[in-house]
């Protein structure tokens, strides 16, 4: 990663993240106040919509990436010794990528008929 | 009036330790500052020691942590302080001798920062003007006198003294790039990009809140962002 993207370029990710953040958890929460809470089957049904799947991923990556900036944040502040701190992002990264291969896998399921 | 002072000799103290004095109120005079009832206070014990000069608010030198919140001493009311008054050196440097504190880390870091105009046209036989609107630019930024009040209360500045330029360098970084006779935007830029410099800044606003000038670091840096993204648009 150049020098830049670690700067400016996470600085402004970290923004961009959270503004759809935002507007997705908005959006979600409005539906539901508008709408009442869903069973199971129409949660199914929500999020098997491609477009809901796509906003989903979206937003699990948003998350994710939010997250990895943060967490890098605090472990250039805090941890100092080089190899302690790669451990702790190493450790880090394989967690959030772990979480984005379960989101996808769930909203696979979710879309795919004949599934429980 | 009651006071506990840091203290430490390190020819002499294995580590610092916080010593009680006692002011009789019979000295302290309406609208006394804090720094006149040290100077009091030294009188009886000469071992005291801290920094002080012109003892209004200018020199920037006597800097100092009271009760919990860094300030100056010269321009703090001693009626407006919570008793007994708990004064420790500046956080986050390295103690030389009771309130006396190492400041190269802050100098380093000021120096690092350029903070003179960089330009490359030939002197002109009068000042390099300005219009009035552009010499606007350079208020809340030139008036800064380097106490160290603001990078010493500020986290970021603590924990990597020596990559983060701290809220007052900072200040000095936009002062000059602010300033419409410099030429060296590119260059300083440059120079604050990656991840420690400048964005170690986690908008934590200490170094507005302490800053005895009434300056506001956390918007210099913020304009410096700003202009981040406009040079890389």
């Amino acid at each position: 990663m150049s020098r830049a993207a670690e700067g400016l370029g996470g600085w402004l990710l970290q923004r961009f993240t959270a503004v759809y953040l935002a507007v997705y958890l908005l959006a979600v929460v409005a539906r539901l106040l508008i709408q009442g809470t869903p069973g199971y089957a129409e949660w199914r049904t929500w999020f098997a919509l491609p477009w809901m799947g796509v906003l989903t991923v979206m937003f699990a990556i948003a998350v994710l990436l939010h997250a990895w900036i943060g967490v890098r944040e605090v472990l250039i502040d805090y941890v100092h010794p080089v190899w302690l701190r790669l451990v702790c992002m190493a450790v880090t990264g394989l967690v959030l990528l772990g979480s984005l291969l379960w989101v996808v896998r769930a909203l696979t399921l979710a879309a795919m008929p004949g599934t429980a | 009036m009651k006071f506990s002072i840091y203290r430490y000799d390190p020819d002499r103290d294995a580590k610092p330790y916080m010593q009680d004095y006692e002011l009789p109120e019979a000295q302290i005079q309406p609208g006394m500052m804090l720094l006149d009832a040290l100077l009091l206070l030294k009188a009886d014990d000469e071992t005291l020691s801290f920094r002080r000069s012109c003892q209004e608010g200018v020199c920037g030198s006597d800097g100092m942590n009271i009760n919990g919140r860094n300030g100056l001493a010269c321009v703090t009311p001693l009626a407006s302080l919570n008793k007994p008054v708990e004064i420790r050196p500046l956080p986050g440097l390295p103690v030389i001798r009771d309130l006396v504190v190492d400041m190269e880390q802050f100098y380093q870091q000021y120096r690092n920062a350029k903070p003179y105009l960089i330009n490359d046209d030939p002197c002109p036989e009068v000042e390099r003007l300005q219009t009035p609107e552009q010499r606007d630019q350079l208020d809340g930024l030139y008036e800064c006198i380097l106490c160290a009040c603001c990078s010493t209360a500020c986290p970021s500045f603590w924990w990597n003294p020596d990559k983060f330029l701290g809220p007052a360098a900072l200040l000095q970084a936009w002062r000059f790039l602010a300033d419409s006779r410099d030429q060296a935007t590119e260059e300083r830029l440059n120079n604050l990009e990656g991840p420690f410099r400048l964005f170690r800044c986690h908008t934590i606003m200490n170094c507005v809140e302490v800053c005895p000038k009434n300056l506001n670091p956390t918007r210099a840096i913020g304009r410096i962002k700003e202009l981040m993204v406009k040079r890389s648009l």
